[in-house]
Parts: structure tokens; C-alpha cells; sequence
């Protein structure tokens, strides 16, 4: 683990600059808010119209925030992450730190925090928002806490696969077009289950750890790979 | 003591190595000769664990390197880090920190330290990136001094000609001879002959020969044997050549000469002035000498090459 921390460190200090990343999040979160202002502003207006509020629309509300959620996951994992351990390989860097005893399990270790970490920082920046919608939407608090535990851990599954797509093609351009379109064919399945699996508690936990899984089977191949490649 | 067991390594389905056995016994200094892609970097990878899915076995001290996670042999490696967007300072103490040996202030000082005795201070805060190959070499050792393991690995560290940084690095090295295993994959002997005690020579991922420097140059009977065709003075050259302490061997029939120049003298490079002193001195004194050559040695193709 402390080899895990050297390296994240010097990972971090190589990629994404603190101030980089903020900018980022402002931008996603204004317009972010933006959405969610003028479809509310939208629905209230047909209230004021009708008479009354049309649940069906409300519905569409909450459905869209999920969609720019998965959206969010499924734009940024690629574009960190699908190009980590093949630019590491082909800068010998991880030639270099495997002299040094580095074990190829750190590597991958690190370079999966190094981008689950600026993924989540993006992601959770956005709750406070898009809970709103989810909160008007008629959902109950756990629902909610359920639901973004799933896209957390949609986005940790997604990450893995950037990172053993990373390993696998050492093209820079193939594995960033390859994990965008994996990234989205996922997007697809997880948004067509989603309202399946958060009807109860142990379809969650299913689902969340069969993800878990496939996301550890994903990182112990992206290591095996290294190996082969290296 | 390195003990390397029927070494095999293949990538991309290409054999790298073929069965490499060797015997390193501590604190020696080896030479692994071989031509590009002969496989002398591979062994050298695999003795510092950037290559793990080979088959065999690789022993430091008894203990398979497999399962051993200790820094035992650090290598100075032939190709840089590319795209890092660090300075040397950065560099040097992110390896500190994994090498873990000194404490912070330690390390800073001890890292200032190296840099003005290689004289490369002035580029303490600078990108590694910047740096030329030969101030990156000099990193490179520093970076290994830090860790100061008992096996140093060098990849191609004399490639370059540039007889300064040679000659440079070579007095750092001079100062740990017999104090560490040093193991060099090279191209030539150039600069290292005066320094090996051990030879091994690869082709095409097998181990040619390996065994200590005389009896590498025994078996490669190279630079030894000398053949002279002359066309007038055949006594006289016999006379003149008996009369050298250093020529052995010496058979002779109508036109021609052939011996041996002593084993005592391990460098080629003198060697090779003994030899054109000889011939100066059968010119000089009036025998016509047709050709003198070197005779066809068992692995004179590639060892005259590396070696000569």
C-alpha cells in the first residue's frame, strides 16, 4: 500500500492539475443546473396551466438525471482512464518501477485510484443536484442512497474496464474509441435495469456485487496483461 | 551469487532467451557481449524483475527473485522515461521514496550531494525530459546509488561515444568494483575489458560461452594466433620473433609463420600494439611480409567484433 501511495502521488502530480479539475466540475455543475432549472420551470409552468402537476413529467425529470449521470460516467472514464497503463508501458515507466520491485497489482492499483478519484470528485459534485429531482421525483431517501450507490459503483465497474482496455490496446486512439463504445453499450444495460434493481434491497445488493466482481475479474486480467506486455 | 537455471523468455511468440544457465559469484564484474537483439538486455531485465513470465529459474543468494520483493539488483537502464513531467529532483526522491532507505532530509541532502559531485547541480529543478542522454545517465546512477544495492545492472551504459562521460562514469564505477556485483550488457568491451573478470557472450538468446575473461579469450582463441605469409627474410623474421618475450608457438613452413602471442596480456588494446610492433619491426629490418592476420578463431565473426 505505501508503494500504492508513492506512485498515486506521482501519478496525480503528472495528470490532471487541481485546477484543471475544478473548472471542470464548475462547468458540469452550472450547466447541470441550468437543465434541471428550466425543466422544472417547464413543469411548473404547465402546472400553473392545468391546474396541476403532471407526475408523468416529473418522472421524465428524474430519468434524465439519471441518463446525465451515466452520461457523466460514461464521458469522463473513457477520456481518464482508457489510456493509463498502455502510455505507462510505452513511456517505460512501468519497466522502470517493476526494477524497482514495484509489483504490477501497485501499478494497477494506483492508476485505478488515480482515476476513480478525480471520477468521483466530478460525480459527487453533482448529487446535490441532480438529488433534487430525484427527491421531487418522489423518491424516498434510501431509494435515493441506493440508487447513487449503484451509479458509484456503475462507475467503478466502467473504470475497470477503461483500465483492462488500457492494458490490452496499446493504441492510444483504438482503446479511447473502444472504451467509449464498451462505456456506452453498458450505459445502455445499466439504464435499462436500473428501475428493476433499486425495487428492492437485495436486487441492489446483487447487482452492486456482481459489479464488484466483474470490476476485480476486469483489474486482475489488466494485470496479467501488463505481465504479458511488459 | 546470481545462479540463472534454464532461463527461457518468449514474447510475442518470438524465443528471447533459450535455456541461459549462469554462475555469478558475488562481487565480480561481468560482461554479457552480444549484438542488438541478442538477448544480453533480457537477462538483465529479467535479474531486476521487469520481465516475469519466463520459464527457469533466477536464484540471488538462494532466494528465486519470484518471490522476493527486496531491491537486490537495481539496473541503469539503456532507454528513459519518456513524457514524465517531472524535474530530477522529483525523479530522484519519487525512487527515494519507494527505495525507502533515507528519511526525508536525509535523502534531500544526500541527493545534493551526488548531483555536485557529478557536477550536474545546475540541473537539479530541470524536466528529466530536458536532459541529455548523458546527464540522464548520471541521474540514473544517482538513482541507484541511493538504493546502493549489492547487484548493479548496466544496460548499454558505454553505447555512446563520448569518451568524457565514459571515462566519467567509469571512475564512479572503479570505486565500487569489489564491493558490489557488477553486471554490464554490452556491444563491445570497450572501456570495460580493462575491469571484467567474467565473459559471456550471447547469440540469438543463447549463452555462447561464459567463464572468466582468460579463459573466454582461451576458448575464443582470439587476438592470439597470428599467421604471417612472407614473401623474402623468412629466417630473419624466425630470429627476430624468437627474440620477443611475448611470442609463443611459433611453426613455420616455406612462406609462412604462425604464432601465438602470450595469454599474459589481457587487453586487447595492447595486444594489438604488440602486434603492429611486431610487424614494424620485420618491416624495418628488410623482410617482405605478404599479409599478417589474426587466425579464424571459433567465434571470431561475432567475438573479433565485439571484442576487437
Amino acid at each position: 500500500m505505501r508503494n500504492v501511495m508513492i506512485i498515486l502521488k506521482r501519478l496525480n502530480d503528472s495528470f490532471l492539475k487541481q485546477r484543471v479539475l475544478i473548472i471542470m466540475m464548475v462547468i458540469q455543475n452550472v450547466i447541470l443546473s441550468l437543465i434541471v432549472l428550466m425543466y422544472a420551470n417547464m413543469i411548473i409552468s404547465n402546472g400553473r396551466l392545468n391546474g396541476e402537476i403532471d407526475y408523468i413529467q416529473v418522472r421524465f425529470f428524474y430519468n434524465l438525471s439519471i441518463v446525465l449521470l451515466s452520461l457523466i460516467i460514461c464521458a469522463y472514464s473513457p477520456f481518464f482512464l482508457s489510456n493509463t497503463l498502455n502510455k505507462l508501458y510505452e513511456n517505460n515507466i512501468i519497466e522502470h518501477l517493476l526494477s524497482v520491485r514495484v509489483s504490477i497489482r501497485e501499478i494497477v492499483f494506483a492508476v485505478f485510484l488515480r482515476g476513480i478519484r478525480t471520477l468521483m470528485i466530478l460525480l459527487i459534485s453533482t448529487f446535490p443536484i441532480i438529488s433534487i429531482s430525484f427527491y421531487f421525483g418522489g423518491f424516498s431517501i434510501m431509494k435515493i442512497i441506493r440508487l447513487l450507490i449503484i451509479l458509484i459503483m456503475f462507475a467503478i465497474f466502467i473504470s475497470s474496464i477503461c483500465i483492462y482496455i488500457s492494458s490490452m490496446i496499446l493504441d492510444k486512439n483504438v482503446s479511447l474509441t473502444v472504451a467509449y463504445v464498451i462505456s456506452f453499450v453498458f450505459m445502455a444495460i445499466n439504464l435499462i435495469s436500473l428501475n428493476r434493481v433499486i425495487v428492492s434491497f437485495s436486487m441492489t445488493f446483487l447487482y452492486l456485487i456482481a459489479m464488484a466482481i466483474i470490476s476485480l475479474i476486469l483489474l486482475s486480467n489488466a494485470r496479467n496483461t501488463v505481465i504479458f506486455n511488459t | 551469487m546470481i545462479n540463472i537455471k534454464e532461463l527461457k523468455l518468449n514474447r510475442y511468440g518470438i524465443d528471447i532467451l533459450n535455456n541461459v544457465s549462469l554462475e555469478i559469484s558475488d562481487n565480480s564484474v561481468v560482461c554479457i557481449l552480444g549484438n542488438e537483439n541478442s538477448g544480453k538486455s533480457s537477462i538483465l531485465k529479467a535479474i531486476s524483475g521487469v520481465y516475469q513470465n519466463y520459464y527457469g529459474e533466477i536464484l540471488i543468494d538462494g532466494e528465486d527473485i519470484k518471490y522476493n520483493n527486496k531491491i537486490i539488483a537495481d539496473i541503469l537502464h539503456e532507454d528513459r522515461e519518456i513524457d514524465s513531467e517531472i524535474t530530477v529532483d522529483e525523479y530522484l526522491k519519487f525512487y527515494g521514496a519507494i527505495y525507502n532507505k533515507y528519511n526525508k532530509k536525509e535523502l534531500e541532502s544526500f541527493i545534493d550531494e551526488k548531483l555536485k559531485s557529478f557536477s550536474i547541480m545546475s540541473y537539479k529543478y530541470t524536466n528529466i525530459n530536458m536532459l541529455d542522454i548523458y546527464d540522464y545517465k548520471m541521474v540514473e546512477f544517482i538513482r541507484i546509488l541511493i538504493n546502493d544495492p549489492p547487484i548493479i545492472l548496466f544496460d548499454d551504459v558505454f553505447t555512446y561515444d563520448n569518451d568524457e562521460f565514459n571515462e566519467k562514469i567509469m571512475g564512479y564505477i572503479k570505486n565500487i568494483i569489489g564491493k558490489k556485483t557488477l553486471i554490464f550488457a554490452a556491444r563491445s568491451l570497450n572501456y570495460l575489458e580493462e575491469i571484467v573478470t567474467h565473459i559471456g557472450v550471447i547469440e540469438n538468446g543463447s549463452v555462447v560461452i561464459f567463464g572468466d575473461k582468460e579463459s573466454v579469450y582461451d576458448a575464443a582463441e582470439i587476438s592470439k594466433k597470428v599467421q604471417v605469409d612472407i614473401i623474402d627474410g623468412l629466417s630473419d623474421a624466425l630470429q627476430i620473433l624468437k627474440q620477443n618475450e611475448y611470442v609463443n608457438d611459433i611453426i613455420y613452413s616455406d612462406n609462412s609463420i604462425s604464432f601465438t602471442i602470450s595469454t599474459k596480456l589481457s587487453s586487447t588494446t595492447k595486444r594489438d600494439k604488440l602486434e603492429s610492433e611486431i610487424l614494424n619491426s620485420l618491416i624495418n629490418n628488410g623482410i617482405k611480409v605478404y599479409s599478417f592476420k589474426r587466425q579464424r578463431a571459433r567465434f571470431e565473426q561475432l567475438f573479433e567484433r565485439l571484442v576487437g
